[in-house]
């Protein structure tokens, strides 16, 4: 792979993991990946994710309305049969 | 080893989607109130990024990073999609400008250990780069916000950005997925729960990406 394209991929991961893409640049993104698969992967994702809770307080209380609706949500949705990853 | 809730999930277990919220609800409340708009955006959010948490759950390898950080992932990617959406800019949470990490080791490893890992090589940025970065991924803002905010060029924010989270990526212990003549998946190096990651070697892209590149 070219320097340049090398740079230019890690710029889109960058991009993904901090402000989002573009349309534009999501078909980049994918134009690339489509030639090469094995190229995309997690790793700015994750170390923006890693940075993220480094940096948080002490997480707050949800509101109490908001806890229902995610109980509620949470009975309701169904997981995939097991086997079905 | 038990197997984790995300894997629970992914295995059919209807009591690990409750579990779910128990353990991570408060840290998804968190992430959402800085990056949404308003309270409403962030509880409907909130909904979202849980089904998304869910749907996902079997993507997740505990080889790779902790649960928590898989879920702080999942999170910020669905705020970071409604943040473009409305095309509005979050609400500045305020970070002290000297900020600092917890100096006990035990209290940031009970964050995580990959946060524990971050929160190291932040500190080992350059300042101008930490800046861009705190202010890129922890106040959710564009580089284009950054750009006015800091009058740095647009280049240079990009650059801090990309460096400070291939830095960061690899204080975790992840291989980057390309490397200039290798195709390889990016893989997690066996750092799990060894804070210090000892015995980690450089790879190659990373000695590039430190002697060949110019700021913009």
């Amino acid at each position: 792979m070219s320097t340049v394209l090398h740079r230019r991929l890690q710029e889109l991961f960058a991009m993904r993991a901090t402000q989002g893409l573009d349309a534009a640049e999501c078909r980049e993104l994918e134009g690339i990946l489509k030639v090469h698969p094995d190229w995309d992967d997690e790793g700015f994702d994750l170390a923006a994710a890693a940075l993220d809770l480094a940096l948080q307080s002490p997480p707050s209380e949800l509101p109490t309305a908001l806890q229902q609706r995610l109980q509620a949500q949470a009975r309701s949705w169904t997981p995939p049969p097991a086997g079905s990853r | 080893m038990s197997e984790s809730i995300l894997q629970r999930i992914a295995a059919g277990e209807a009591k690990a989607v409750q579990e779910c919220i128990d353990q991570y609800s408060r840290l998804v409340w968190s992430i959402a109130r800085r990056f949404a708009p308003s309270a409403a955006e962030a509880e409907d959010a909130v909904q979202e990024v849980f089904l998304d948490i869910w749907k996902s759950a079997s993507r997740f390898d505990p080889d790779r990073a902790s649960e928590k950080t898989f879920v702080a992932m999942v999170a910020r990617r669905r705020l970071i999609d409604l943040l473009r959406r409305r095309e509005r800019r979050p609400q500045l949470t305020a970070l002290p400008e000297n900020f600092d990490f917890p100096d006990d080791e035990q209290e940031r490893l009970e964050i995580s250990v990959e946060a524990s890992m971050a929160a190291r090589a932040l500190k080992v940025l350059k300042p101008e780069q930490r800046q861009v970065l705190v202010l890129s991924v922890y106040h959710g803002m564009s580089h284009g916000e950054i750009v006015e905010s800091t009058g740095m060029p647009l280049g240079t924010v990009k650059s801090h950005i990309r460096r400070g989270l291939a830095e960061i990526r690899e204080a975790l212990g992840e291989e980057p997925s390309v490397d200039l003549g290798s195709s390889r998946k990016g893989e997690k190096r066996s750092t799990k729960g060894t804070p210090e990651a000892p015995g980690r070697k450089r790879s190659s892209a990373s000695g590039r990406r430190d002697g060949g590149e110019e700021i913009p």
